[in-house]
């Protein structure tokens, strides 16, 4: 039966678990993985290469080497997101995506060609976005999805069109870009089988029995002897990005720049489907939790650079309460464009200009939006009274196990009393009955206590808790009040 | 009533592990500062601590108090303190028994256990937060009249109602209070400490720890002050009363041999004067000499009147067993060294042969225990054990514990991670301390590491590392240290398990026990005896003639000829590259000679600079001089030079007046001061003495720095004789055995300085052929082939097989019995070889004969399914695959490794071609350099090492296809190329040559990591300190 021929365009996003961090700022930056003392180092950027770092290096070599050097565990799942994202995003060139984990997309183009303009133009195409995106990757085309990932892997950024000359180029490869395990690599290297067209001059049979009839089938696949069934992508119904950034800042130029990426994964996911947001939400992650910041858009949009032009406005009047550590990005619900659905993809600026500086006006001016701030509380196992309960999301606290012998009422902050004849005064008098107790602990956090707290009754009867410094000042203070 | 002191009698000290935060010495010397008139030490279930608590209270004026604190299962917390030896032997088999119960480093005990055997002792109830008068009664029931009430205030939320409470259960029921201070440190400002180690023992970072720490830092040792303002006057006092009640002492233990070596009809002393005549007949067959004879009644003498007999026997008998079992052994050490102990046989050193010797045997004087170290094959060492366990029962024979403590890498981890650190940068931390930063945590390191050491998180972790560093963590065995005694020895001391299944060890070190004066008998194992034995067997089974320790032919000339060449690879002791570069210079031509070789190369003698001295007397160049004739008795033998750890004690005896306990005392202050400081005292007396004695004051000084280089490393004459023989049996081997000599090295692997790699090549450099593993005539070990000539050759066993399993090798040899093999499959159906196996031997080249080449044997191999019951193997005609013959150099990197070894060209000569363009030279060529000369020189990493004596300094071995090179790095040049001189594996040096004599040194300048070039070839170095 004839079948309809294929061509694939394969991305390799191969420095993707660098990328998944950040990484346009100018600081050496190494992701590292294993186990325990053995971690080496995976990937690094150009700092970081520029000191001398190399991967497969041991960490401590590489710290010895770069003293500054920003370290990340390589985290599998923040790069099967950012795969899950990007193939989103390549859904604006072809309808069958599909992605190759851990970091490859196989687009099948044949049907998009004419569309992009011609094969050198979607490559062209592709390639800007990425790079707009700060993702590297190198692309590889052939008529059949696995030759498209082996040559990729090879990353000799090959194009092959004719299925008649596949295999002479698949030949040459070294069985490294075929992503077989280590072990029969290993297996096939100790019997001086190196490249891909060593593995063709080997008797089938005994090629299937020693290596398994999986290896054989992958390289029949490559060929294009069998067909390849590709797993299709399917878009999710909204758009969620996250990133970390390297270091933690307050800059709302570099926040714009690193939020950069999110608006054009964003932009992609919409254009894929022709929908447009209007209440994106931006969110800025730091020590107390998440700032979100969302804006409300007049009508739709699906364009990264206006989103992001926004974004720096309204940063402007906002306050960020800490330096940011993470960026978030929600397209919240998608809605359809306004008017023009062939216009989408053509500069929006022209004819409409004046409508479209309108509307942004009116977005300017839309009021911010505050913070939740509804907290729970919860008891924590701690002798220092002031740390001993915190703030924490409702619903998630435990509110046992308290000491007996204390105080209902504790003081924010406990508050200092005045001091005559040595003794304690609060409007008069307050006569000591019961302590000392001894608190001494904390130190591991920098804000160690040494206090003996007392028990006293003030001059209205009053039960009160309170304690006195033992290092010098040796100050008294109210902490508490006795329901 | 005013209080007339304190004795504090619930204390835990660092041996109750992770809950103690001070030493037991700190505690002891703070509670005397502090004017207690008595310190109980109680760590939890254990008397670990208490030798080094006497310690230090015996040389003040506070008494100590033995106890032991218990959690009972029910929950119950006692004190017992034990009043006398009687108490303490019921308090050591409670331990013993609750510890044998549960696994290694708990017990468990229950009020069942309480209820008899233990009326020597006192007991303090330790009431919880609540107290259950309950509980008061069921021990009032136990303990009536020797139980107290422990009232322990610390400051807590209500202690006035507490004490209220306790006095009137006390009163209600009859049971006296006490005042205890429930201690866990000596100062308060251990708190920090203290809640870090409750954190690691909970496995939480403290921040997370919560309850489980404690509320304040009172848990010390308050002042007396401060204890008058908590504690009413009669609870005070009452502490001094129980503290009086508590007389034992520890010096009062002793212990005795087992008798039960003792032959009906004889008494220790006959029996062992009958097999000293029996063993005088065998080592004198033509009768001894007078002055054996009177060596040896002398001896005899010393050991009636000391009753060491039992002693004797005991080594006696394990000897004895040994050789029954032909394990080689040799025995060490003051005593092993004796006319007597040749008799026995328990050493092979003929005293003969040593003239001066033995000067240090036992003193009566002294009254020190005898030293007895027996070394064995390290392979069948445990058969040993075995017997011992056996022959006295694991009630009666234990092996010492070993304290391992905090070093800095396990106290970082830890620490850090009781600090909420991420395990990230805790490991990265960790990794930055090398082994030879000892046990300092310097603040370079941790900069190095990329932290900065002011960084307040840094700064407290660091602060806490350096205090915790030196605790105890807990137990281990020691490696061979026995304690047998003639009755229960939990009587003595209290038995836990090990970790080793079947193995327990008493809760004491070494230097519990030497602190002590009880005997211990070493039991050790040495792989240099294995080497020997195989030697000898190989020997055996080539020439026909059985050789031994005794009559291998003594004072060879070729062999001094060959040690001086430092021909010496291999051999024991001196084959380091400290040894090596020493021996040219030092030229042994004697027996002795090798005894003083083998005590000089050590860091003791080379920090105390006695090195240069006496190389500069032995080759004439300096004039050997003594200030009385006192002291040339002492040095005559060493010119005039102290190398050995008897000759200072001897010296502070002679020339400063000391008496022989004292030089005893200065002896273990030297072997500790380095950890614990100290030699003070020692200083002013030792100077002051000699002056007194009309020595002037240089050569004072210069006695006191060597013995401060001895330190803890000084080599005692007794032992360094014993390995000298060593050194000398396995130097004749290699001289006139080589091929024996390597293969059983080889087949004694691991052991010693080189890989058999070096071995080999070693042996090939000596004219011996080595053939490769193969399938059809390798055995399981390397074994020899005769060649044409008659001449040994070694091939290789396959042993040496990666990743073959022994069974399969076992296997192979046995089904080659019944006949050629077909083919790889018909070896496999065979031998019944899994794929693992049949993998490894594919990749060793030991199947070249039935396959072809390696490409080809693992294709073949690869092809062999897992056995099918009614199939089998075989899958009929298969197609020939086309594969390409390995090149030179896949099949050397596939012999690395595969074998660790190559027998064909060495890697560094396949990329010579490339090193000559870049005008990198080869070891041969650096001989041709002149002195002083800048060269380029690059080598495979053998080994690097540190000595703690070389201050700072790293010596590293590269060879080449044509020899080593000797590498300097010296501190600075390390520290700016760490990564380089760590990480290499093929290592490029700038340097310069340095020559003396036919000693060659590349002083390295620059180190760079060329490992790069090897590719995939693996190579490793080992690395010593």
């Amino acid at each position: 039966m004839p079948r309809r021929r294929q061509l694939w365009l394969c991305v390799d996003f191969h420095r993707l678990p660098l990328e998944v961090f950040a990484a346009t700022d100018p600081i050496p930056l190494a992701v590292v993985e294993g186990e325990g003392g053995g971690l080496r180092i995976c990937q690094c950027n150009e700092p970081a290469v520029r000191d001398g770092l190399r991967a497969g290096m041991p960490l401590n070599a590489a710290l010895a080497l770069s003293p500054a050097l920003e370290i990340r565990e390589r985290a599998p799942v923040r790069e099967a997101k950012a795969l899950e994202r990007l193939a989103a995003w390549a859904c604006q060139f072809t309808d069958l995506v599909s992605p190759e984990p851990p970091h490859r997309l196989l687009l099948e183009i044949r049907g998009s060609l004419k569309l992009f303009g011609g094969l050198a133009a979607l490559c062209k195409q592709v390639r800007a976005d990425v790079g707009t995106m700060s993702y590297s990757a190198s692309l590889a085309v052939a008529p059949t999805p696995r030759a498209a990932v082996w040559l990729c892997g090879a990353r000799q950024n090959a194009i092959v069109t004719e299925p008649a000359l596949l295999s002479g180029r698949l030949g040459e490869l070294p069985l490294a870009c075929t992503g077989w395990p280590e072990d029969i690599r290993a297996r096939l290297d100790a019997m001086g089988v190196s490249t891909v067209g060593d593995c063709l001059r080997l008797p089938r049979g005994g090629f299937a029995r020693r290596l398994g009839a999986i290896r054989l089938k992958e390289l029949d696949e490559a060929l294009g002897r069998r067909t390849e069934t590709r797993h299709r992508f399917t878009m999710p119904p909204a758009y969620h990005g996250e990133l970390e950034l390297l270091a933690e800042t307050l800059d709302r130029e570099r926040l714009c720049r690193a939020m950069a990426r999110l608006a054009e994964e964003l932009q992609g996911f919409l254009r894929s489907l022709q929908k447009g947001v209007q209440r994106p939400v931006f969110g800025f992650v730091h020590e107390r939790g998440v700032q979100r910041l969302p804006l409300g858009l007049a009508e739709p949009s699906a364009d990264a650079g206006f989103l992001l032009d926004l974004l720096a406005e309204r940063l402007e009047h906002y306050t960020l309460e800490k330096p940011v550590t993470d960026l978030s990005l929600d397209s919240g619900p998608l809605a359809d464009l306004p008017g023009c659905p062939r216009g989408l993809f053509a500069d929006a600026d022209g004819a409409g200009r004046d409508t479209v500086a309108g509307r942004r006006l009116v977005d300017r001016l839309r009021a911010r939006l505050g913070r939740d701030a509804v907290n729970g509380l919860c008891l924590l196992a701690e002798y220092r009274p002031e740390a001993a309960w915190r703030f924490v999301e409702p619903g998630t606290g435990i509110t046992t196990g308290g000491d007996p012998g204390r105080p209902f009422w504790i003081l924010a902050a406990p508050r200092e009393l005045a001091c005559r004849g040595g003794r304690p005064w609060l409007e008069g008098r307050l006569e000591i009955r019961g302590g000392p107790e001894r608190i001494e602990s904390g130190w591991w956090d920098g804000r160690d206590v040494s206090r003996d707290y007392y028990t006293a009754r003030d001059v209205a009867g009053t039960r009160l808790w309170i304690y006195r410094e033992r290092r010098s000042p040796a100050r008294w203070f109210l902490h508490g009040v006795f329901g | 009533m005013s209080p007339d002191g304190y004795a504090e009698l619930h204390c835990l000290s660092n041996f109750t592990f992770l809950r103690g935060a001070s030493h037991p010495e700190e505690l002891v010397e703070r509670a005397d500062e502090l004017g207690y008139r008595a310190l109980a030490v109680t760590d939890e279930c254990s008397v670990a601590g208490v030798v080094r608590a006497w310690q230090a209270a015996r040389e003040r004026a506070i008494g100590l108090v033995v106890g032991s604190e218990f959690r009972l299962s029910d929950g119950v917390r006692i004190v017992l303190l034990a009043t006398d030896r009687g108490g303490y032997g019921q308090l050591s088999g409670l331990i013993t028994r609750g510890r044998r119960r549960a696994g290694k480093g708990e017990y468990r005990l229950d009020m069942g256990d309480m209820e008899e055997g233990l009326d020597h002792c006192l007991a303090l109830w330790i009431p919880g937060p609540t107290p259950w008068p309950d509980e008061l009664l069921r021990l009032r029931a136990r303990f009536d009249g020797r139980l107290w009430i422990a009232v322990e205030l610390l400051a807590g939320v209500a202690d006035r109602e507490r004490l209220a409470r306790l006095e009137d259960l006390g009163r209600c029921h009859g049971v006296p209070r006490v005042a205890c201070g429930d201690v866990h440190m000596h100062r308060r400002g251990r708190r920090a400490l203290q809640d870090t180690v409750t954190a690691i023992r909970l496995g939480v970072p403290v921040a997370r720890a919560g309850r489980a720490l404690y509320p304040n830092g009172e848990r010390h040792l308050r002042s007396l002050e401060a204890l008058e303002r908590i504690y009413p006057p009669v609870l005070l006092n009452e502490s001094l009363r129980i503290a009086e009640r508590c007389r034992f002492d520890l010096g009062e233990l002793r212990y005795e041999y087992p008798a039960e070596l003792v032959p009906a009809g004889h008494t220790p002393a006959s029996w062992l004067r009958e097999l000293t005549e029996q063993g005088m007949r065998r080592r004198w067959p033509r009768g001894a000499g007078d002055q054996v004879r009177a060596t040896i009644e002398h001896e005899l003498d010393l050991i009636r009147d000391l009753a060491y007999e039992p002693f004797f026997l005991t080594v006696h008998d394990i000897v004895r067993f040994a050789r029954g079992r032909g394990i080689l052994c040799q025995g060490r050490g003051s005593a092993a060294n004796s006319a007597v102990c040749f008799a026995l046989g328990i050493t092979e050193v003929d005293p003969a042969r040593m003239s001066v010797l033995f000067e240090r045997f036992i003193s009566k004087e002294r009254n020190e225990p005898p030293d007895i170290d027996v070394d064995f094959e390290h392979e069948r060492r445990e058969e040993v054990i075995q017997y011992i366990y056996d022959k006295y029962g694991r009630d009666r024979a234990a092996l010492a514990a070993t304290v391992i403590t905090y070093r800095p890498r396990s106290a970082i981890r830890d620490v850090g991670k009781a600090l909420g650190l991420e395990s990230l940068q805790i490991n990265q931390l960790a990794r930055a301390m090398q082994w030879w930063d000892g046990r300092h945590v310097e603040d370079a390191r941790v900069r190095e590491a990329g932290f900065d050491p002011d960084n307040p998180m840094i700064a407290r972790l660091l602060a806490l590392v350096r205090e915790v560093v030196g605790f105890p963590r807990h137990l281990s065995q020691h490696v061979g240290g026995f304690v047998i005694s003639a009755g229960a020895l939990s009587a003595l001391v209290p038995v836990e398990n090990a970790a080793m299944p079947e193995r327990t060890v008493i809760q004491w070190d070494k230097d519990d026990l030497e602190a002590l004066g009880l005997i211990k008998v070493d039991v050790l194992g040495l792989g240099m005896l294995s080497a020997i034995r195989r030697s000898f067997d190989l020997v055996e089974r080539f020439r026909g003639r059985r050789l031994t320790l005794a009559t291998v032919p003594a004072e060879d000339g070729a062999v001094y000829d060959m040690i001086c060449r430092a021909d010496t690879l291999g051999v024991f002791q001196i084959e380091s590259r400290a040894q090596m570069a020493m021996l040219p210079r030092l030229k042994p031509r004697c027996f002795y000679d090798l005894v003083i070789e083998v005590a000089i190369i050590r860091p003791g003698p080379i920090q105390g600079d006695m090195v240069h001295p006496y190389l500069r007397r032995r080759n004439g160049e300096e004039a050997v001089s003594y200030p009385s004739e006192e002291v040339r008795h002492v040095l005559e033998r060493t010119l005039g030079v102290p190398i050995f750890q008897e000759q200072v004690m001897q010296l502070a005896v002679v020339a400063a007046g000391f008496s022989p306990g004292e030089a005893d005392r200065l002896r273990r202050a030297m072997a500790a001061w380095r950890r614990k400081g100290g030699l003070g005292p020692f200083e002013d007396r030792l100077i002051e003495g000699m002056r007194q004695r009309g020595y002037d004051e240089t050569f004072a000084r210069q006695i006191f720095h060597q013995i401060q280089g001895f330190g803890e490393y000084g080599f005692p004459e007794s032992h360094s004789a014993s390995f000298a023989l060593l050194v000398y049996v396995s130097c004749w081997l290699k001289r006139y055995e080589p091929a024996a000599f390597a293969c059983a090295l080889i087949n004694s692997q691991p052991m010693g300085f080189y890989a058999p790699s070096q071995i080999v090549q070693d042996a090939a450099r000596h004219d011996v052929e080595v053939r490769p593993p193969d399938v059809s005539v390798s055995d399981y070990d390397c074994s020899l082939e005769r060649g044409e000539g008659g001449e040994a050759i070694i091939r290789l066993g396959l042993r040496m097989i990666a990743g073959l399993s022994r069974s399969g090798a076992e296997r192979i040899v046995v089904s080659r019995a019944t006949g050629p093999w077909r083919d790889v499959t018909d070896l496999a159906e065979r031998a019944a070889l899994d794929r693992g196996d049949l993998g490894a031997l594919a990749s060793s080249g030991a199947l070249a004969g039935l396959a072809g080449h390696r490409h080809r044997a693992r294709w073949d191999v690869a092809g062999i399914e897992e056995a099918r019951p009614l199939l089998g193997r075989d899958v009929g005609e298969e197609a020939l695959p086309l594969l390409r013959r390995p090149t030179e150099g896949q099949d050397i990197v596939a012999d690395y490794r595969s074998l660790g070894l190559s027998l064909g060209r060495h890697p560094m000569a396949l990329l010579r071609d490339r090193l000559g363009r870049e005008r990198i030279c080869d070891a041969r060529s650096l001989w041709e350099a002149d002195n002083g000369r800048r060269v380029r020189y690059a080598g495979l990493v053998i080994n690097r090492q540190r000595p703690g004596s070389a201050r700072g300094v790293t010596f590293v071995t590269l060879e080449d296809e044509t020899g080593h090179a000797n590498v300097i790095v010296w501190r600075k040049v390390a520290e700016a190329q760490r990564h380089a001189l760590l990480g290499s594996r093929l290592m490029e040096v700038t340097g310069r040559v340095q020559r003396e004599g036919d000693v060659l040194h590349l002083v390295a300048e620059r180190l760079e990591d060329r490992s790069a070039l090897l590719g995939a070839l693996l190579v490793r170095s080992r690395d010593f300190h």
